[in-house]
């Protein structure tokens, strides 16, 4: 009691200081964004899958955006709303690799355990990771002048051609967009204003077909952004404007503090820690896919989910390396540029083991997945970053029963209870992914599975009050 | 006797939260960790029945229960003992900030601000997601009825205002009214308006000052949130006008008083 008061006496007089001299101390939010691609002529954009990764610690915020875009590089154009005007040093291109590892990372995992011999218990697993989810995974000046319409800084990175634009006003932007190729649809008009009410730039990037041959590229590569704003918001309205269907977004955070999650709308944890029956491992990605689309239409299409939330330094099982502490600073953890450590010590078997390092000790990655659409996002996804480090992540189990010999009565119960267990395991995938209960059952019946005279028959259990007296 | 308890809106508020705290912790609804609940209430309990003891008082547990209810309901601490914390800090600014024998600052409220901003503890507004706004709404209106409308006029008056400036800033950004809509449709802002501000305790007894009260609070609120982007800043405005209360109550006590003459 006496230590509630002494630290309440501490705190009452610590904020009331704070709160009366300056009310409006709250240092919350930061600000990034992500993609709206536009097609030069009337290509059809295929933007499904977009990964974006936020860095941030206090208001400093490094952005790297990835697109699954396979169209000709020449049609390829990106418009983005920024919370300042960037130079060319906050501008910097990075590799699909990295992405990709992050996303290996904390991909949703399939474990599997095989069942001890039930006379003498113990266990052993292992681990298959999921390949799904990411892998599809100056005349110009002067007319922009006359739309109102500023080129603020124009500059070429790696392959791209970088303008950072600010605008009177809307229409102006647009119908400057649309003089240099840009398709912006009409309806992006009014999106357009209202960012720059609230004081946004516009980031527009396209291809520079030559610097892209100069460099041998055949793909496009990841743009990422440093800078520095209280919001801490992803802008997803101008590209719910080009799209017709819903798209899907993976956000990676990585932070100092702990998870991040969305305030505006409810943050889900992905169904997460259970059996399930053992020929999904044939069928993990569709698995996952079905999955998620059942939780999606669950929270009504409005909700974002939590797919992996940990420590860098760790993971358990691995479904690839932690990220390196050259990864993790490409990747623009900025704050790993005050540490120094020894090399993180990986064990010989990652993928089976607990890895544990020093070095990135204080990385914490988050990994969202949202699908949004126009009607059920109406709004940005605003974030925050909280303190919570509980560690949380999609993995799902194959429980392997038993086929060795075993007599004991505990073998007896052992193979008594295997198809109520396989019963479960159907009812619970049937649940999770609306398959039928019908073909899964007959599935799991072809893949040692069986409802009926498990492993090993069984003869009908005892009465329970059977062995109570030994009469 | 039995009228009575039928007339404290406070059982009224005990039912509603704790039956929305059993649906979060059952449904999973809620993000809610019912240890976490347990250390909230537990802990605000003993300490509002040890402060009563020192001051010589009956032991107020409905109150010490609607707070601590709506700590777990909206606070969430990395630690079951940052949890017993936050409920000591609500308790304890009961007997520790007061005027006139009522204590200036919504407990909850207090230890929510105090325990975001100085201790590691958040708020998650987004829980509530957009679809269970309507029952919220429904049974905040129900529970206002049984009130008996005696602080009907601040949830009403809030809610307006900052429906009204919302449209404001919608309109001039140009906004679609889905997104105002999306903004509005929110479970924390409407258990905000009806069961936070709406305390008879810490919201002025006047109804002029509660209209200032509660405008002051929608424009406190509106500007942090889209001004400075605090993602929960009416609970901060709730504190911060708080304060004015004391000053609300004597202001228009005395007007009244001289006007009744």
């Amino acid at each position: 009691m006496k230590r509630y008061l002494n630290q309440l006496g501490s705190i009452v007089v610590r904020v009331l200081g704070v709160a009366m001299v300056s009310g409006l101390l709250f240092a919350t939010q930061a600000q990034a964004f992500c993609g709206f691609y536009v097609a030069k002529a009337d290509t059809k954009l295929f933007n499904e899958a977009s990964k974006v990764v936020v860095v941030r610690d206090e208001h400093k915020t490094v952005v790297t955006m990835a697109s699954d875009y396979q169209g000709d590089a020449k049609e390829f154009a990106m418009v983005v709303p920024v919370p300042a005007v960037l130079k060319k040093g906050q501008v910097h291109i990075t590799n699909n690799a990295l992405i990709d590892h992050l996303d290996a990372y904390t991909a949703p995992r399939l474990v599997e355990y095989h069942d001890s011999d039930p006379c003498r218990p113990r266990m052993m697993h292992k681990m298959a990771r999921s390949s799904m989810m990411m892998e599809s995974s100056a005349p110009m000046a002067d007319s922009a002048q006359a739309h109102g319409v500023k080129i603020e800084e124009e500059f070429t990175v790696g392959e791209y051609d970088i303008l950072i634009l600010s605008a009177k006003e809307s229409s102006g932007l647009q119908t400057w967009l649309d003089q240099q190729g840009y398709k912006v649809p009409e309806k992006a008009r009014k999106v357009l204003g209202s960012y720059l009410k609230q004081g946004m730039k516009f980031f527009v990037a396209k291809v520079n077909i030559k610097q892209q041959e100069k460099l041998g590229l055949t793909y496009l590569r990841p743009i990422q952004m440093a800078f520095e704003s209280e919001k801490f918001m992803l802008p997803i309205r101008l590209g719910t404007v080009n799209s017709k269907g819903s798209q899907d977004m993976f956000v990676f955070a990585l932070t100092k503090q702990g998870r991040v999650e969305t305030t505006n709308y409810r943050t889900v944890k992905i169904p997460s820690n259970m059996d399930l029956p053992l020929f999904i491992k044939k069928d993990f990605d569709q698995f996952y896919k079905d999955m998620f689309n059942v939780q999606v239409k669950k929270e009504n299409n409005r909700a974002v989910f939590l797919e992996y939330a940990w420590n860098m330094n760790a993971c358990d099982p691995c479904a690839a390396d932690p990220l390196s502490h050259a990864q993790l600073k490409e990747l623009g953890v900025f704050w790993l540029n005050q540490q120094s450590g020894p090399v993180p010590r990986q064990d010989s078997q990652p993928n089976l083991r607990r890895i544990r390092s020093s070095l990135a000790a204080n990385v914490y990655v988050t990994r969202l997945h949202v699908r949004y659409d126009a009607k059920n996002f109406p709004e940005d996804l605003m974030f925050q970053t909280t303190n919570n480090k509980r560690n949380y992540q999609g993995r799902y189990v194959m429980r392997h029963p038993w086929k060795g010999k075993s007599s004991c009565s505990m073998a007896e119960d052992y193979f008594a209870r295997l198809p109520q267990r396989f019963e479960k395991e159907a009812q619970r995938l049937v649940g999770l992914t609306d398959w039928s209960y019908k073909d899964v059952r007959a599935r799991m019946e072809t893949t040692g599975q069986p409802f009926k005279g498990a492993a090993k028959p069984s003869k009908p259990s005892a009465p329970w009050w059977k062995g109570i007296w030994n009469d | 006797m039995r009228a009575l308890t039928l007339n404290d809106p406070r059982h009224y508020q005990i039912v509603f939260l704790g039956g929305l705290l059993c649906v979060g912790l059952w449904s999973s609804f809620l993000d809610i960790d019912w240890l976490q609940s347990l250390a909230f209430i537990g802990s605000a309990l003993l300490i509002q029945g040890v402060l009563d003891v020192m001051s010589k008082r009956a032991w107020n547990w409905k109150s010490a229960l609607i707070t601590s209810l709506s700590l777990s309901l909206l606070l969430r601490t990395p630690s079951l003992s940052m949890a017993a914390c936050a409920s000591g800090v609500a308790i304890a600014s009961k007997f520790l900030f007061t005027f006139k024998g009522q204590h200036v600052f919504n407990p909850a409220n207090f230890a929510i601000v105090i325990c975001a901003l100085f201790l590691d503890a958040w708020i998650s507004p987004g829980q509530w997601g957009h679809n269970a706004w309507l029952s919220l709404l429904f049974i905040g209106l129900g529970f206002l009825v049984s009130m008996r409308a005696t602080r009907v006029d601040v949830a009403l008056i809030f809610l307006l205002s900052f429906i009204l400036l919302l449209a404001l800033r919608s309109a001039y950004l140009g906004d679609p009214f889905e997104l105002m809509l999306h903004q509005l449709n929110n479970g924390a802002l409407l258990l905000f308006a009806f069961f936070m501000i709406t305390d008879p305790r810490t919201s002025p007894n006047h109804w002029l000052a509660r209209i200032i009260y509660a405008v002051a609070l929608a424009v406190i609120g509106f500007v942090l949130q889209y001004y400075f982007f605090v993602s929960q800043g009416m609970l901060f405005a709730l504190v911060l006008v708080c304060l004015c209360v004391p000053l609300l109550n004597t202001l228009f006590v005395e007007r009244s008083y001289k006007w009744g003459i």
